[in-house]
């Protein structure tokens, strides 16, 4: 039996992320293991995280590892059972009375039809909030798709693991929303894609960089321009954006960048969305003198 | 009497008001090059499509320009109920794959280019 506790709190920040991808590292060493994950020193675990830490014990019950997750604090067990992220783990479901979760999932990829109407039930049958304009709403969905089909065609892999949660009570009030998936990082597509070693800050630097892209030429279809956009937007939202990719992590807020090192690769990619829900702005993010779509 | 013109209903080829779905665009495509490789006119309406991304126009629109020219899609192409907020989409697709298919090979930038390394 293997005990691993989960004693710090774990939000969505470079310290939370470095922890969720150090657990992942030391769960990789096991293979056909009980492992309990004690969250009896644990007071606080950012909902939206669920994907992340849904994906690591994913992958390591791949190995024949037998996981359960114990001493939730009561508040906890709730909202992990009302977005059903226990019930992936042996645990209930409840129904979520206070619409505020976007519930736990891992999508086959190959199901994109049935991944639309599940993110589109979710998304748009939540509570309005009274501030956000619905030009405002409709980046957000926008952009959570962006992130969902960036996932698809550059993860080269099965899954997609997501969960989201709304703040309401923050201020401003809030919504989280986490995409991740166990397939090529983006410090590999690169990588290959140049034929250069890199490191993951780089290698993220780079695929964020206007015009460049990865997508296969074999494809034959243009791309790049989605996390662009988003990040047009995240600023306008005084929203964030998170990437976490292998060793690399990058945190846009406000305007500015951070780049940072984690301590141990995570094998998969996180998008971490946070958008600002006391949003009034009516922009459409057009071009003002060229309305006319000329080809 | 021949056809001159189809009509594709994007609310019909991708079940619904959102057009989110890569391969949904990549099937819309490949009926539009069906049918402009036999001269006809081609009309996409996007009437009751309340939710576009980039990634569908790149598949749908921007994959064109691998085949065809500007000339050729401004005669044969003709776009309807794009809502105003959602034109600026299609400008940055079109844009963009007028760009990439220019010259694919030397489109992306370097890694010492974004790194600012010499």
């Amino acid at each position: 039996m293997k005990n691993f506790r989960v004693n710090t709190n774990i939000s969505s920040d470079f310290n939370g992320y470095n922890y969720l991808s150090t657990l992942n590292h030391q769960l990789r060493q096991l293979k056909s293991e009980q492992i309990q994950l004690d969250f009896s020193g644990n007071n606080w675990f950012e909902a939206n995280l669920c994907a992340v830490l849904g994906a690591i014990l994913y992958e390591a019950a791949q190995d024949f590892n037998d996981i359960s997750i114990i001493n939730l604090q009561p508040a906890q067990k709730n909202i992990f059972s009302r977005n059903h992220f226990l019930a992936s783990f042996g645990g209930n479901k409840i129904a979520d009375y206070n619409d505020t979760t976007i519930k736990y999932r891992r999508n086959r990829l190959s199901d994109d039809k049935l991944i639309k109407e599940f993110l589109m039930t979710e998304l748009i049958n939540k509570p309005d909030f009274p501030k956000l304009s619905i030009p405002a709403k409709k980046e957000i969905i926008r952009s959570i798709f962006e992130i969902y089909s960036n996932a698809m065609l550059h993860g080269d892999c099965k899954d997609v693991y997501s969960c989201g949660q709304f703040y309401p009570n923050k201020t401003p009030p809030r919504i989280d929303f986490s995409i991740v998936d166990m397939g090529k990082t983006i410090r590999r597509n690169v990588t290959e894609f140049l034929g250069t070693n890199m490191s993951g800050v780089e290698a993220i630097k780079w695929a964020l960089s206007d015009n460049n892209t990865t997508k296969p030429r074999d494809k034959n279809i243009p791309g790049g321009l989605g996390f662009n956009l988003i990040q047009k937007f995240v600023k306008m939202n005084k929203g964030k954006i998170q990437i976490v990719s292998s060793d690399g992590y990058w945190h846009f807020a406000l305007g500015k960048e951070e780049y940072l090192t984690l301590d141990y690769p995570f094998p998969g990619t996180i998008v971490n969305l946070e958008f600002n829900l006391d949003d009034s702005s009516f922009y459409y993010l057009k071009e003002e003198n060229n309305p006319k779509i000329i080809f | 009497m021949k056809t001159e013109k189809i009509t594709l209903r994007i609310y019909d080829e991708v079940s619904g008001d959102a057009a989110i779905s890569v391969s949904d665009g990549e099937a819309i495509f490949h009926k539009i090059d069906a049918a402009l490789s036999n001269q006809l006119t081609v009309v996409l309406d996007f009437q009751n499509i309340n939710l576009i991304i980039t990634a569908f126009l790149n598949a749908c629109i921007g994959q064109l320009y691998s085949k065809y020219t500007s000339d050729n899609l401004n005669h044969y192409l003709q776009l309807e109920n794009v809502k105003e907020e959602d034109r600026h989409l299609f400008n940055m697709a079109i844009k963009r794959a007028k760009e990439y298919f220019l010259d694919p090979d030397s489109f992306n930038k370097s890694i010492d280019e974004v790194l600012g390394n010499d």
